[in-house]
C-alpha cells in the first residue's frame, strides 16, 4: 500500500475545472516530483492535500486514513507538512527563532503546562534549542543563527523553510517550488540536500518544481498535470522523451531556457 | 556583581513590588493614591491592549470589557447581594466569557477589519448600557457597595473603606495580571502569539490551530480588563455609561504603544501609569490640554521611537556607539 494516495481528486472554482480526476500514489522514502505548464493545477494540488482547500470529488489517504475534511493542522500532526511557494517563514524571528518555532509549534504544550512552567519545560525548552541549532549546522546556516530571518540571503531563506519542515519530524514533506527563484549554485545545493534529507532522514518527499534539470536530477519518479488532467507519470528518462511532454511543456522556446539553467 | 546581573529579572520583580508597596506611605494624600490606582487600573489595561497586539489584532474596544466586568460586579452586588469580592472574579469571567464568544466568531478576521469590529463592539455595549433600564440608562448605577471588611486570620478583621486600603487591592490585581501575562508572554505560547501575524499559513501548516491561540490571548486580556473594572465599581462606587466613549479605548492604545512592545507586562505598567500621571498633572493646570497631550503623544511616539519606551535604552547606546 502506497503512504499517500489521491484517488480521483478534483477541484472546481465556479465552473473552473483545476483538478479533474487527479490519482497519484507516493511510495514509502521516493521522491516524487510534480510537473506541468503554469496554472496547471500543481499548487492547487498542493493546497488541497495539506489542507487549505477542500477538493470537490475525490480521496486522499494517508496511511490508508481518509484526510479530506481535516485542518490544515491537523492534517501536518499526522506527519504530512508543506512548505510554502516563495519566501515561508516568520521574517521578523532570528534563523534560530524561527526553528524553536518550529518546534513548538509541532509539539504543542498545553496550556497550564506552559503557564506553570512544570517539570520538564525547562529541560524541553534546552533540548529544542539544541536540535535547533544541531539542524542550522547541518545547513550551514549556524553562522547566520542571530540574524532575522527577513535579512539573510533569498537562498538560506528558502533553506530555512525546508529547515523549518524538518522540525516538525513529519514524515511526508511537501515541498511547493523549492528552488524557484534561486541561481544556479544555489539550485545546486538545494539539491544536494534534498538529496540527503531522503538518504538520511528517510523522508518522503514530493515536490513541486519549474526547473527541469532540477526535477530531472532529484526525483525518483514524475507526475505531469496539463489543464488539470495528468498527461503523464513515470521515471524521469520516460517523462523526457514522451511526445505529449514535449508538445505541451519541454517544447516550448521558455521550457528550454529553464532546462538550460 | 555577578549575582546581580543573574537574577536581574527577579530583582527588578522584587524591587518594583517593594516601590509599590511604598509609595502610597510616602506620598499619602488621598488624591495621590487615587491618581495611582488610576495608574494600575490604566496599566492592567494596556497589558491586555499589548497581549492582543501579540496576536496581530489592534484592538479599538478594550474599555468595552472594563465595562462588562465593572456592570457585571455592580449589579451582582446590588441585585443579588454577592460580595464584592467574588464580584471581582465575577466581572472577569464575564468579559471572558463575553471574549470568547466575540473571539471564536470574530477572530477569523484580520487586519483592520478586525480593529474595526472591536471599535464597534464597544459601541454597542456602550449603548446596551447606557439605553436599558436594567443598566442604570444613562444616569448609570449609583451606590453600588463598597468592598466589605474581611476577617484576615492574625490580622483580625479589616476594613477597605479607605483609598489606601483600596489601593492594596488594586496593586494585588495588578501583581497577578502581570505575572501571568508576563509569563504567558515570555513561554512558548507568546511566542506562538508572535507567529501568527508574521505568517499565519506558515504557523498552520506547522500544526497549530491559529484560531485556538488568537482566543486564548484575547480572553485573557479581556478577563484581566474585566476584573479591573469589577474594582473600579466597587472603588468609585458609582458607574456611568459616559467614562465607557471610544476615546477610552483610544488612550488605552495610545498607552500600549508609548510602553513598548517589547513586553507586555512591563510595557504596559510603563505606558499605562506615564500617561496618568502626567494626565492627571495637566488635568490640575488645564483639562483642555489632555486631549491635545494624547495626540502630541500618539504622533511623537511614531515617529521617534515606534516600539515605545522600552526600545529607549535600546537606541541610547546604539547612538553612544556610534558617537
Amino acid at each position: 500500500m502506497a503512504l499517500l494516495e489521491i484517488k480521483q481528486v478534483s477541484r472546481n472554482f465556479k465552473g473552473l475545472t483545476a483538478l479533474s480526476k487527479i490519482d497519484i500514489d507516493v511510495q514509502e522514502g521516493e521522491i516524487l516530483g510534480i510537473i506541468g505548464p503554469n496554472g496547471a493545477g500543481k499548487t492547487t494540488l498542493f493546497n488541497i492535500i495539506s489542507g487549505f482547500l477542500s477538493p470537490t470529488h475525490g480521496e486522499i489517504r494517508f496511511r490508508g486514513k481518509n484526510i479530506v475534511g481535516l485542518r490544515p493542522d491537523m492534517i501536518a500532526r499526522k506527519g504530512l507538512v508543506r512548505s510554502f511557494q516563495g519566501v515561508g517563514l516568520f521574517p521578523m524571528a532570528t534563523c534560530l527563532g524561527n526553528l524553536i518555532l518550529a518546534h513548538h509549534l509541532y509539539q504543542e504544550i498545553g496550556f497550564w503546562k506552559t503557564m506553570a512552567h512544570t517539570g520538564s519545560y525547562g529541560a524541553r525548552e534546552k533540548e529544542v534549542k539544541a536540535k535547533s541549532l544541531a539542524i542550522l549546522k547541518t545547513l550551514n546556516l549556524d553562522d547566520k543563527k542571530d540574524m532575522a530571518a527577513k535579512d539573510i540571503p533569498y537562498g538560506y531563506q528558502k533553506m530555512l523553510g525546508i529547515a523549518m519542515a524538518l522540525a516538525t519530524d513529519a514524515q511526508v514533506l511537501l515541498l511547493d517550488e523549492p528552488v524557484a527563484g534561486m541561481n544556479p549554485p544555489e539550485a545546486l545545493a538545494m539539491t544536494q540536500e534534498i538529496k540527503r534529507i531522503r538518504a538520511e532522514l528517510k523522508k518522503t518527499i514530493v515536490l513541486v518544481e519549474h526547473n527541469m534539470k532540477m526535477v530531472m536530477g532529484v526525483c525518483d519518479r514524475i507526475v505531469v498535470i496539463q489543464y488539470g488532467l495528468k498527461i503523464a507519470e513515470g521515471p524521469p528518462e520516460l517523462i523526457r522523451n514522451d511526445p505529449q511532454v514535449i508538445k505541451a511543456y519541454l517544447g516550448t522556446a521558455e521550457a528550454y531556457h529553464d532546462t538550460s539553467n | 556583581m555577578s549575582f546581580i546581573k543573574r537574577n536581574l529579572r527577579g530583582l527588578v520583580f522584587i524591587g518594583l513590588i517593594l516601590i509599590f508597596i511604598l509609595l502610597p506611605l510616602i506620598f499619602p494624600n488621598p488624591a495621590r493614591i487615587g491618581m495611582f490606582i488610576g495608574c494600575g487600573v490604566a496599566s492592567i489595561l494596556a497589558m491586555g491592549w499589548l497581549m492582543i497586539l501579540r496576536i496581530g489584532c489592534l484592538s479599538l474596544g478594550q474599555v468595552a470589557f472594563l465595562a462588562i466586568g465593572g456592570y457585571t460586579s455592580a449589579l451582582l452586588a446590588q441585585k443579588a447581594g454577592i460580595s464584592p469580592w467574588i464580584g471581582l472574579l465575577g466581572g472577569g469571567m464575564a468579559s471572558g466569557l463575553v471574549a470568547l464568544g466575540l473571539g471564536v466568531v470574530f477572530l477569523k478576521v484580520r487586519g483592520l477589519s478586525l480593529s474595526i469590529i472591536t471599535f464597534a463592539f464597544a459601541e454597542v455595549v456602550r449603548l446596551i448600557i447606557s439605553t436599558l433600564e436594567f443598566f442604570g440608562g444613562h444616569g448609570g448605577i449609583m451606590e453600588i457597595p463598597k468592598f466589605n471588611p474581611l476577617l484576615i486570620p492574625g490580622w483580625g478583621i479589616v476594613r477597605f473603606d479607605t483609598p489606601l486600603s483600596c489601593y492594596y487591592i488594586l496593586l494585588l490585581i495588578l501583581m497577578i495580571s502581570g505575572l501571568f501575562m508576563w509569563r504567558m508572554d515570555r513561554s512558548a505560547l507568546g511566542r506562538t502569539f508572535m507567529s501568527l501575524p508574521q505568517n499565519e499559513n506558515l504557523a498552520q501548516s506547522l500544526g497549530i490551530h491559529p484560531l485556538r491561540y488568537k482566543v486564548i490571548s484575547f480572553v485573557t486580556a479581556c478577563f484581566f480588563a474585566g476584573v479591573a473594572g469589577a474594582f473600579t465599581a466597587h472603588y468609585y462606587g458609582v458607574l456611568y455609561p459616559g467614562s465607557y466613549i471610544p476615546m477610552q479605548s483610544i488612550i488605552v492604545q495610545i498607552q500600549g504603544t508609548v510602553g513598548g512592545v517589547a513586553s507586555v507586562a512591563l510595557g504596559g505598567l510603563l505606558g499605562g501609569s506615564l500617561m496618568v500621571m502626567v494626565e492627571s498633572w495637566l488635568l490640575n493646570v488645564d483639562a483642555r490640554w489632555v486631549y491635545i497631550f494624547y495626540g502630541a503623544v500618539i504622533l511623537a511616539v511614531t515617529f521617534m521611537l515606534p516600539e515605545g519606551l522600552l526600545s529607549l535604552p535600546r537606541k541610547i547606546k546604539k547612538l553612544y556607539k556610534k558617537a
